[in-house]
């Protein structure tokens, strides 16, 4: 049995009544099933009556609700104080478009750990037939979950997604909460500053909540520009995320219309807007007509201009973006110090613990039969290494590379066929 | 080497083994043995081959199919060391097996399993065998009939205990497959046909993809049973159902919709219900039993990938095909695909508005049929015979009349046509 108070979760709502409501009273099913937890609801900014109806629904709830109101018009402002007020040692953040389906509150409860946090599984639905960009969208979000779940996946940064997880408060609390000056993306800003904090990602399927999705193609390229700059933002407090504006400063690999709508975008912007706008509006009637691969090219060029133009707003133009992204290296190297692994004499468990948790600050050189078959370079903003990201790198490594250097080298006919014969050879 | 060079070298490989393991070396003239042997089992060799001159040799690694060979067969039998020729030549696959990570648990629970089926007891008699040990799992086997001349298959049906027999009296592949879908009481519903028979492991195969939630649909691979006859051999070289050896995941990002053909077809399928609200049921106005003859099955996948979700093409799906003995049946039956194809995407055109597949049509029309009626006429080497080609041609060019034909017929029938109010409506009075 779960104490009272012991789970905080807490809902960040704008000018969604209806939602926020549907979402509580699933969450009342759960509380009927022997789970204890209260809830928090943040009203930011609401200006259709949600706190009203929250206030009337109240006393019909099985667990103790408490409203806050405020007008920050600030996602992350807006998870800061409906933690500020939470007395659980466990906060369950909860989006205001998601519902809860049984079982999510207590699957978030026994994922608990003491710097454990826990992403739960938020399948996307649409009202209606979703559109061609939803339709892309929900298996970008399925694939994302299912890559989390999958054996040897190492966590980053970019994997805290705050619409439904959980986390100790204590760690919440000595982060000093979310940073509310970003705009956008806060979430992974937390998420790096909980990694370097020696917190642990996990997915946690059972924590399922159905993910009412009302973003669109407009909608996303909107975000895409305020993810531009919460980039720039967040690279300034941490410059080892710089890398990811680097390739706006490396066009060599850009095809000519990428390195055009780039240019636009920090030189040209009122013009690129304009164009972009128009652009839009045909995308989704040229997806629908059969035509494909010019949608794609077509949104990849739209995102890929806002990304850049909110890159160009929150650095101030080109040319002080190149002078930033040149004050420090922009990718993480190799360091020449890095431990090496002999596959085919691996160390005791005592010194690879050792040598996993060099190798996660500086890489990791992989040697077979006193050769050197591939490196695990470091990850900016990821989880410590631990073995079972040794074990898949070596499965890919092993399928799309040594395999057929093998056949080649060796001709197919004296391809072995067992284990043990590689082994041996 | 280096690695771009690699690459392009692996990838000449790739083909070879591809070319090698076609049914092009097939000579339609003599029978062919088919024998599936386990790689395990492959330095024995096959000494049961009688008479026959060659023999399709599907070689297998557990439940799934790695190769597919035509050899010759001398003195009744291939010799072991030949098999494990073949064998060495798929090492990389089965390496890439052996390596493999493990499984997903898959989707779990129990599935139903659709057969529809017209006045062709023999064939459901030799089909039904190979369905009932899935009764024994939790699994359900139903037996759509559609718009029967008799009670035969019923009565056939009641000699099977656990079967369901289900009547469906509109004629039309699309009516009875949709029937099927609604007479389902599990999440998963699989589709094989009366002249077809699951391998021990189809469904557990065509059912493991499931675990992905963007998939709606999977596809197994289909192989002959016999290739007694020319007509089953050309069947097997022209238009066979096998898609391929390698599992391949399919979405609107990786393929266009309109070539949802190389998906698979009805006759070794499994769709989940649940996704039946956004993709629709089958389009009656298609499919055997109408104008349009052919198509149902391919429009259904189009529709999957049109509406963003994923097909997975699943090799350990197996199931086995008896082809039509008789060569007019096979003549018919790929004028019947020449009409179904170009009908369903007359159908993409007219009714989802998606102009991409005219472009696709006319391509695939100039590349394929054209060029086969080309050199039938001028007898080139490994030609098809004439009057095949002419057949799929005149299919092709009378299927746009044949859609419409279709269409209007079933409107003025009454009968419901696939709209998304409608199966949305049908998929909540099933759940």
């Amino acid at each position: 049995m779960i104490a009272p108070g012991n789970l905080s979760v807490v809902i960040p709502t704008h000018n969604r009544k209806e939602r926020v409501t549907g979402t509580l009273q699933a969450l009342a099913l759960e509380a009927g099933a022997g789970v204890e937890f209260e809830v928090i609801v943040v009203a930011d900014a609401c200006e259709d009556g949600t706190e009203a109806a929250l206030d009337l629904l109240a006393s019909r709830l099985p667990f103790p609700l408490r409203i806050c109101s405020h007008a920050a018009r600030n996602a992350a402002a807006t998870r800061n104080l409906g933690a500020s007020g939470a007395r659980g040692a466990t906060l369950v953040f909860l989006d205001d478009d998601m519902e809860p389906q049984p079982g999510l509150v207590r699957a978030h409860s026994d994922a608990r750990g003491p710097r454990s946090v826990v992403m739960g599984y938020s399948k996307p639905v649409y009202a209606g037939r979703p559109t061609p960009w939803q339709q892309d969208a929900r298996r970008w979000w399925e694939d994302s979950f299912r890559e989390m779940a999958s054996f040897g996946h190492r966590f980053t940064y970019r994997d805290f997604f705050s619409g439904n997880c959980s986390l100790p408060a204590s760690l919440f609390h000595s982060l000093g909460g979310m940073d509310a000056s970003l705009g956008r993306l806060e979430d992974y800003e937390f998420g790096w500053r909980m990694l370097g904090a020696g917190a642990s990602f996990h997915f946690e399927p059972a924590a399922l909540a159905l993910h009412h999705d009302a973003s669109d193609l407009d909608l996303w390229l909107a975000r895409a520009r305020h993810e531009g700059e919460a980039d720039f933002r967040t690279g300034t407090r941490h410059p080892e995320v710089r890398y990811l504006l680097s390739h706006l400063a490396m066009p060599g690999s850009a095809t000519r219309m990428t390195r055009l709508a780039r240019k636009l975008a920090f030189a040209l912007p009122a013009r690129g807007d304009g164009v972009v706008k128009s652009l839009a509006s045909l995308a989704g009637g040229l997806r629908r007509r059969g035509a494909r691969g010019i949608y794609f090219r077509v949104v990849a060029l739209l995102r890929e201009y806002n990304y850049a133009r909110g890159v160009a707003l929150a650095s101030g133009g080109r040319r002080s973006l190149l002078a930033w992204l040149q004050e420090g290296p922009l990718e993480p190297s190799m360091a020449g110090d890095a431990p090496v692994l002999d596959a085919d004499a691996p160390p005791g468990p005592e010194c690879f613990a050792g040598l996993l948790e060099a190798a996660s600050r500086t890489g990791l050189r992989v040697r077979y039969a006193g050769v050197e078959i591939g490196v695990l370079p470091p990850r900016v903003g990821a989880e410590p290494l631990r073995s079972e990201h040794v074990r898949r790198w070596l499965h890919e490594f092993l399928t799309s590379n040594f395999v057929p250097e093998w056949a080649m080298e060796n001709g197919e006919a004296g391809l072995p066929l067992d284990v043990q014969e590689v082994q041996a050879c | 080497m280096c690695r771009n060079t690699l690459r392009v070298e692996w990838n000449r490989l790739c083909k070879g083994y591809t070319r090698a393991m076609t049914n092009e070396s097939l000579d339609p003239s003599v029978p062919a043995a088919v024998r599936a042997v386990q790689v395990s089992a492959a330095a024995a060799g096959l000494t049961d081959l009688g008479n026959y001159r060659q023999a399709l040799v599907l070689l297998r690694d557990g439940p799934a199919v790695v190769g597919r060979f035509c050899l010759p067969v001398s003195g009744g039998s291939i010799d072991g060391g030949r098999l494990l020729e073949c064998v060495r030549s798929l090492a990389m696959v089965l390496w890439s097996r052996r390596m493999a990570l493990p499984d997903s648990p898959g989707a779990s629970g129990p599935a139903s399993v659709v057969v529809c089926t017209r006045d062709r007891t023999e064939d459901l008699k030799s089909c039904l065998p190979s369905l009932t040990p899935l009764l024994a799992r939790g699994h359900e086997v139903i037996v759509v009939d559609n718009c029967p001349s008799d009670d035969s298959t019923e009565r056939l049906v009641a000699t099977f205990p656990g079967v369901r027999y289900v009547r469906e009296p509109r004629a039309g592949e699309g009516a009875a497959r949709n029937c099927g879908l609604l007479a389902a009481s599990h999440p998963i519903v699989a589709f094989t046909d009366d002249d077809a028979r699951a391998d021990a492991g189809w469904l557990d195969a065509l059912l493991e993809p499931f675990d992905d939630p963007s998939v709606a649909v999977t596809t197994g691979i289909t192989l002959p049973i016999e290739l007694e006859t020319p007509a089953q051999i050309w069947f097997e070289r022209s238009n066979g159902f096998s898609r391929g050896l390698e599992r391949r995941i399919l979405d609107s990002g990786t393929i266009s919709p309109a070539a949802a053909g190389e998906a698979g077809a009805s006759v070794n399928m499994a769709v989940r219900k649940s996704c039946l609200a956004e993709i629709g049921f089958f389009d009656e106005a298609l499919g055997c039993g109408t104008p349009a003859r052919c198509g149902t099955d391919q429009e259904f996948l189009y529709r999957t990938l049109a509406r963003g979700f994923r097909i997975v093409y699943e090799p350990s799906a197996l199931i086995w095909h008896r082809h039509r003995r008789d060569w007019r049946a096979l003549r018919r039956t790929l004028y019947n695909y020449g009409v179904g194809l170009y009908a369903w995407w007359t159908r993409a055109v007219l009714v989802e508005g998606d102009f991409g597949v005219l472009a696709l049509g006319f391509a695939w029309f100039v590349r394929y049929h054209a060029v086969n009626l080309a050199k039938a006429v001028l007898r080139r080497p490994g030609h098809m015979p004439l009057d095949l080609a002419l057949a799929e041609v005149l299919g092709a060019m009378s299927a746009p009349f044949a859609y419409l034909r279709s269409a209007r017929a079933l409107c003025s029938s009454g009968a419901p046509r696939v709209t998304a109010a409608g199966t949305a409506a049908a998929v909540g009075s099933l759940s």
